[in-house]
């Protein structure tokens, strides 16, 4: 019966309260497209670094804006320590197409570590790349589209010209932008002095920590860090954007807020006397206040699931535009952006209704009575 | 039994109005009380008082010798809910529930299980066959629908605020008979009317006048 008091004092004036549904959803999905950028960043990040499997990397500068500062020797050096598998990472950003029609990730193969240096991608096409020494590419599925290569066809990286053997694609995207040749070749075609990074995935993979804290004071001007550190990096990173876009999005939630405020006194101060007459007829305050709130919150609802399927629509909107455009999906719905998004609209209801509520209490049975 | 007990009621604080003085009075099940008396002879306010709507400046109000106004404020709600039904003058029919609705509402405010069955049959009694919206029923329609959910869970008690004040003649005799009838099935009625020639039709007539008792009838 609560409920359905609460559900048909919404439904007899149903214009004023769609449109506050409407403006609800709008902010919900809001908050929704736009934190679902970060969510897009973590589960990339997350991917990426799931991928390349490293449990220790060792690098200068910032690892996420990298400049190749790590001497080619370093391989050498931390591989004589034989404390596990030691790989070369080399990672070059390449315009594609002249003009250029969006970036490919030129990223090195080092067949020199029996780890998978890249994440889980597919073959969609021919093979995968058989020698150290021979020069033969893998191209991403989006470089393929962009450029009109196929396999058997040449591709130009720096000095070099490489035959086309496979064309791959990953869930991420990563491997969809990429070109993939064995790391030896591309650092004698760069004539690189530097690589970027030095991966190591111990024998002992329990001992991470504590062979990490021994690289650390051996290597004291390098960056020397886990997966897990890494990540943690990663997560604040993210969580610092994720405060931001919730403070750009907070604009629509707070004017969503005030207008169902403004909507939930208005219905309040027209059926005052029918709270009158509902404690008259045995209602406690307690009653009255609990029905009041939970419309304000049943309409902050109907806002989520409405903001929620828009917030959807947006996102695959992005995704596909993202997806033409660059060869990877930016945005991502999780639950736990639903919940999130789910707790900010059950926020918005009690922040709407609560004083409402109050005041549809605060009057005596006879002058609630009195007033039609 | 109903029992006013030196009931008093006083409005404002600068200019002050005594709405009800010193009443004193029981009202005995099975008997149809109609209270009559001129505009602002509290006439209401004692109603408001009897049903523990309203609170007495002095005085109280015993229901089988429960203090009303010894409870707080959702004790007596509660109480109410339980004991006593209410009819208004404006029907009061909740706009957005249809008709049986609106008599399922008596059971929440109860606390018991929603009749239906009861609800169905006490809406019937008193003529009521359609379920629709309050405002697709007239007005003696509507004040009947208004009865039904006052007595649909059998209350103790029912009181009734200038019940046929919006009605014309002849649903105003059909609301007196039903009053009556419900009255004569052991039940206490207390009406607040206008309209001498139907309170006549009551057990006993009070009458008011400046807040006090100026007589009681005692007829059929």
């Amino acid at each position: 019966m609560f409920l359905t008091i609460s559900l048909k004092s919404i439904t007899y004036k149903p214009l004023r309260f769609i449109l506050t549904i409407l403006g609800l959803a709008v902010a919900i999905a809001g908050l929704i497209s736009l934190m679902s950028f970060g969510e897009g960043a973590r589960k990339a990040i997350r991917r990426g670094l799931e991928a390349y499997k490293p449990r220790i990397l060792i690098y200068r500068g910032d690892f996420f804006m990298p400049t190749p500062l790590v001497p080619l020797q370093m391989a050498d050096s931390v591989k004589k320590l034989g404390i596990g598998d030691v790989y070369r990472l080399v990672r070059i950003a390449k315009p594609i197409g002249f003009p250029p029609r969006g970036m490919a990730i030129v990223i090195g193969m080092d067949f020199a570590s029996r780890i998978k240096f890249i994440e889980d991608y597919t073959i969609i096409e021919g093979r995968g790349l058989s020698d150290s020494l021979k020069r033969e590419a893998l191209i991403g599925e989006k470089v393929a589209q962009t450029l009109g290569y196929t396999v058997g066809d040449t591709v130009e990286v720096g000095k070099g010209r490489y035959t086309i053997v496979g064309i791959i694609k990953s869930p991420s995207g990563i491997s969809t932008n990429a070109i993939v040749v064995p790391v030896n070749l591309l650092i004698k075609d760069y004539d690189f002095r530097n690589i970027l990074a030095v991966s190591i995935v111990p024998k002992d993979i329990s001992k991470t920590d504590s062979i990490a804290k021994a690289l650390k004071e051996k290597f004291p001007d390098y960056q020397v860090q886990t997966t897990q550190e890494l990540a943690h990096l990663t997560e604040s990173m993210v969580a610092i954007g994720d405060i931001i876009r919730f403070a750009l999005s907070a604009i629509a939630l707070f004017v969503a807020t005030v207008s169902l405020f403004a909507i939930m006194a208005i219905t309040v101060q027209e059926r005052t006397w029918e709270f009158g007459v509902l404690r008259a007829l045995g209602a406690t305050r307690k009653l009255i206040f609990n029905l009041v709130l939970a419309q304000a919150i049943l309409i902050s609802l109907l806002g989520w699931v409405l903001g929620l399927l828009l917030g959807m629509v947006i996102i695959k909107a992005i995704n596909v535009v993202a997806y033409q455009k660059l060869g990877f999906e930016f945005t991502t719905m999780t639950v736990r952006l639903g919940l999130f998004s789910l707790a900010v609209a059950a926020g918005i209801g009690i922040a709407g209704g609560f004083f409402p509520a109050l005041q549809a209490v605060r009057k005596s049975i006879r002058e609630a009575i009195g007033r039609i | 039994m109903l029992r006013a007990d030196n009931l008093t009621k006083v409005y404002g604080t600068r200019i002050r109005t005594v709405a009800v003085d010193g009443i004193t009075f029981a009202f005995e099940p099975g008997r149809c009380y109609a209270i009559v008396g001129p505009s602002g002879s509290g006439k209401t306010t004692l109603l408001y008082l009897l049903s523990a709507i309203e609170t007495p400046d002095r005085g109280t109000v015993y229901f089988d010798d429960v203090d009303l106004f010894s409870m707080d404020e959702d004790e007596r709600a509660r109480f109410r809910a339980r004991h006593f039904g209410f009819v208004f003058q404006h029907f009061y029919l909740i706009p957005y529930l249809n008709a049986l609705e609106n008599v399922l509402l008596r059971f929440y405010l109860k606390g018991s299980k929603p009749d239906r069955r009861r609800a169905v049959e006490v809406l019937r009694r008193l003529g009521i066959d359609e379920i629709k919206k309050p405002y697709e029923y007239s007005g003696g329609q509507q004040q009947r629908i208004a009865i039904a959910r006052a007595i649909a869970t059998n209350p103790d008690v029912l009181f009734a605020d200038e019940p046929t004040g919006n009605l014309d003649s002849r649903n105003s005799r059909i609301v007196f008979d039903i009053l009556r009838e419900i009255a004569s099935g052991g039940k206490i009625v207390v009406v607040a009317t206008h309209d001498t020639e139907l309170a006549r039709t009551c057990n006993v007539v009070i009458r008011l006048k400046d807040g006090r008792i100026a007589s009681v009838e005692t007829g059929g």
